[in-house]
Parts: C-alpha cells; structure tokens; sequence
C-alpha cells in the first residue's frame, strides 16, 4: 500500500476552519453542559474543575468568539471562491442524495449488492455540513443575545428575546448528540476507516479510497485528467503504467453506469 | 526520676484529665444557662403524662457557636421570666415560645428594630407560615438557636442558603395554594442566575438580590422592586442600562400564556427533533455495521 497515489481532497482552508470548529465545538458543549443540566451532580464537577461556573463561562464566551470568527472566515473564503469563479457548488442538496439514503438502505438490507456511488459530498456529509450551518448560526445568534442582554432587548422584540434562552438550550443538545454521535461514528467508527480517517489532518484522500467511497467524483477527476486511474479492489496488483490505464478504467465505469440511474 | 517531678507529672495529668469526666461539653457556656440545659440537652423526646412525645433539644455546642451564643434562654425566651413550667400542665399542648409571630417580633425587635420595622410593611407580614398556625415572622427565615453570623460558615444568609429557604414555601405548587405564597421556586432554578447558585456560584443574583429581604412586596405594589415601574431599576444594579422590555423578557417568573405556550411547544420540538434524530443516527450507525461487518466475513479467505 506505499506510494499510492493521493489526492487533497481538503485544502490547508479546509482543515483550518475544520480543527477550529472541532475544538471550539468541544471546548462550547463541555463548558455550557454544567449550565444546562445544573441539577446533575457531574456538573458541580465540571464546573469546579472549569474554574467555577464563572470560569466555564469565560472559556466559553472566548470559544465562541473564536467560533463566530471561524464561521466569517468560511463566508470570507466562499466570497473570494466566488470572485475567482471557482466556487463549489458540491455541498448543495440534490435530488440525488434522497435517492442516495433510499438506496442505501436497501443495500443495508441486502436488497441491493453494492452501495449507491458517491458524488465529492455524500447525503451523510451534507447533512452534517448544513447541520453545522444552520446549529452555528442559531447558536450564534441566541448566544450574543444572552451575553448581551440589555442590548438585546434594546434591539429586539420581545418575542426574540423571550425564546433565545430556550433555543440555546436546546439546539446545543441537537447539536452535542449529531456531533458525538453521528459525525464520530462516520469518522472514527465505522469498519470503513476505523480508528480514523486522516482526511482531517493532512487533507489528502488515496485514490483508491475516492473511488471506494466517491466513484462518481473519482471518475470525473480522472475524465479531467487530474488523477490517475487505479485498478479495482485489488491494490496489491502492483502499478500500472501511467499512460495505460484503459483496462481498468472502462469496467469501472461500466461498474459504475450499472449502479446509476 | 524524682518524687517531686513523679508528682508534678501525676498532677498535670489529672488536672488536665479529670475536668472532662466531671463536666459536660457545653461546661464553658455558662451563658446558656446551666439552670435551662438540664433538661434542653437531652436529646431525647420528653414524654408527657398524656404520652405525647415532644423534643426539646437545644445543642449546646451548636449554640454557643451561632450568632447569639452569648446570650441567656431568657433573653429571647421573655415569656419564661420565673418558672416557665408552671403554666405547663400535663394535658396542655407543647407551647410554641419564640416561634410564634409576636413572641418572635417582639423578641427579635427588641435588638433588631430596624429589621422589625422595614418587616412589619411587607407581605410576609400578613403571610400565614408553611405550619398554618402562626404568621410568616424571623424565625421562619432565619431560624432561630442555631443563627450564624452571616458570612459565617454555616450560615444560611448565602446565595444557596438564601434561595433554598425562599423555596422552602415558594417552590412547590402545592404549598402555594395552602399558604398562598407563588410557586415561583421552579422557574427561578431553571434561570440562568439559579443555575449559577446551584452550581456553587457565589456572586449571582439569588431571590433578594432583586426582591429584598425584609420588605418583600408584592409585584402589583409600585413601590415593590419587581413592580413593573421599578423592576428596570433593580435588573440595572447588575445590568447597566435594563429598561422594561429587559424586565419583561428576562424574568423568571412567565405570565404571558402565549410565551409560555410558544416556550413549551420550542421545548417540544426539540425534544421530538433529539429522540427521533438520535434513533435514526443509531439506525443507520447499526445497520451501517451490520452491513460491513457482513462484507467483511464474505471476503475473510
């Protein structure tokens, strides 16, 4: 498996604004937790051990801050995408990925022998993707609401101010449980990448690996001419020439069409 | 060794040892009366002709630490001022003594008259107490053999030890509806300043920061500090600059039924958007594993 050919799949943007949501993400839910749930006993721990309730509440607000930066920065990076006409549209949700959760149940069920293909973003990743959007956002929003509440109340109307508390509350346990469930399951534990996928880190993605889990992106670099193909399931075939890839690359494809509709 | 140090020694020792097996703990407070604790630090019930048990137990050494530990039973026990047993015949009911409203005020407010005055105004005044025999007076809030000096340890004059006594009549519905007093206690705990007091916090608003102490008034009374013309006044003390949408926003106790209803049904959402999410995450993380897992074995030589 040495010197299998990579492709970056994140850029150094990427990975940036990844690690800062994950640590800032943790660094919020381990910090508000002793607030929420104050009645349970862990949370006198938490606290204590956070520097008071006063402390948490710092490494909190410090957290979001960096957090709300991390999120302009997104926006930030998106605009100049744009302006250099080079702006993914790839994350957006597609008609495709409700047919995608349908088929592959069906390939769970074994109603199906081979999973559904793959674009660059899965309806998995899509979901966590916007889920992250819409929770930051909310969260956010409400969360300067409380810091600053005789601003707030100020600016908004009451009603806003009446459910903020509440929202906060709550679209941070949504947020606790799709992160620590489902984002660590698809990224840790799952059999496909356990004990972890390194894509978070060095940004890149083996060949091979893409065409396992994003055929339909994998085929499309390789008609672009910006990877090589590879041949199939059988990485310990050896190399093959790079100007010859034509055994491998039309029965995938052909592969690939089958599953297609 | 000499006969002379033999002896010293022998006389250090039971001049040291000796005083604690002929007096009791509490021989150093002569102030709560010897005449008193004979009886009143037997921890055991008294048991009346009758059969009625009843306890009388003061602890001498709990109170010679309180606040009051240097003054005599009938400094605040006034109604004893000879033999307080004669009136107690054995058929006639335990008394009450200080815990009763004008024993207590009058007891209390013969050092504490301010404290008696700025009381007397305010609803806890005219309040029957949890026991439904006498008025809300001093006692019911702060005790009374065991006070401790505030900032004491010990002491109940704290964030927590404050808001729990307010709770002890405010917090369950159905105390309210026997003594009247507003079942608020809930909705102040699941407040961002209760959280705080229960999380040990010790600078946060606990319930007098905002509605006093001795002159607790009613909130339809303009002069109360929750009223609504000076509710902004008393949020400001903390939050420069609070006006009364402040006030009406970020007030623990809800009496707009749409707010309420808009909260709960928030509330509901989420909790349907949490159970269901969470079962499809464990569904598809389940099957997902099932599924590899299978793969797996099919390809196993």
């Amino acid at each position: 498996m040495t010197g299998q050919a990579k492709y970056e799949r994140f850029n150094i943007h990427h990975r940036i604004q990844h690690v800062l949501l994950a640590l800032t993400f943790t660094a919020l839910v381990f910090t508000g937790f002793p607030l929420k749930f104050a009645e349970l006993p862990i949370s006198r721990v938490l606290a204590r051990i956070l520097g008071g309730i006063e402390g948490a509440g710092l490494i909190h607000r410090a957290a979001a801050v960096i957090l709300i930066l991390t999120g302009v920065y997104h926006v930030v990076y998106l605009l100049l995408c744009a302006a250099k006409r080079n702006l993914s549209w790839e994350m957006m949700p597609a008609k495709k990925d409700f047919l995608d959760v349908f088929d592959n149940f069906k390939y769970f069920f074994g109603m199906r022998a081979k999973p559904p293909l793959f674009e660059r973003y899965n309806y998995i990743d899509k979901f966590e993707y916007w889920a992250v959007i819409w929770g930051t956002a909310v969260m956010a929003a409400t969360g300067l609401v409380l810091w600053f509440p005789v601003l707030a109340a100020r600016l908004l109307p009451v009603w806003a101010l009446d459910i903020s508390f509440i929202l906060h509350d709550w679209e941070a346990l949504l947020a606790a449980v799709a992160i620590f469930m489902w984002h660590l399951y698809n990224v840790h534990l799952t059999p496909e990448v356990f004990p972890m996928s390194y894509v978070w880190l060095d940004g890149t993605i083996s060949v091979e690996d893409l065409k396992h889990h994003h055929a339909l992106e994998y085929e499309k670099l390789v008609k672009a001419g910006v990877i090589e193909p590879v041949a199939d399931e059988e990485p310990s075939q050896g190399t093959h020439a790079p100007g010859d890839p034509s055994p491998a690359a039309p029965a995938n494809q052909g592969k690939g069409k089958g599953d297609l509709r | 060794m000499s006969r002379i140090e033999k002896l010293s020694i022998a006389l250090a020792v039971v001049s040291f040892v000796f005083p604690l097996f002929l007096t009791p703990t509490w021989a150093g407070n002569e102030n709560l009366g010897l005449n008193c604790s004979k009886c009143h630090s037997d921890y055991r019930p008294y048991t009346f002709r009758d059969g009625k048990k009843v306890y009388f137990f003061v602890d001498p050494g709990e109170y010679a630490k309180s606040a009051h530990g240097s003054l005599r039973c009938t400094q605040c026990h006034s109604d004893f001022p000879t033999d307080p047993h004669a009136r107690l015949s054995p058929t006639s009911p335990p008394h009450e003594g200080v815990k009763q409203t004008a024993a207590a005020m009058e007891s209390c407010g013969r050092c504490h008259p301010e404290a008696e005055k700025a009381f007397e105004g305010s609803v806890h005044a005219k309040t029957e107490g949890p026991d439904g025999k006498s008025r809300v007076n001093c006692t019911s809030c702060h005790g009374y053999h065991y006070i401790m000096r505030k900032g004491a340890s010990g002491s109940t004059m704290t964030a927590a030890g404050s808001t729990m006594m307010c709770l002890a009549c405010h917090n369950e519905p159905g105390m309210s509806s026997v003594t009247g007093a507003p079942a608020v206690g809930q909705s102040y705990l699941g407040s961002v300043h209760g959280k705080k007091v229960i999380l040990g916090a010790q600078d946060v608003a606990s319930c007098s920061t905002c509605h006093g102490t001795h002159t607790v008034l009613p909130v339809t009374d303009p002069l109360s500090r929750v009223s609504y013309e000076r509710a902004a006044a008393t949020c400001a003390q903390c939050h420069k600059g609070a006006d009364v949408k402040f006030t009406l926003a970020f007030s623990h106790r809800i009496t707009n039924p749409a707010k309420a209803l808009t909260m709960s049904l928030i509330v509901r959402i989420y909790i349907y958007l949490i159970v269901f999410s969470t079962l499809g995450f464990m569904g598809h993380m389940a099957l997902d594993l099932r599924k590899r897992l299978q793969e797996f074995w099919r390809k196993m030589p």
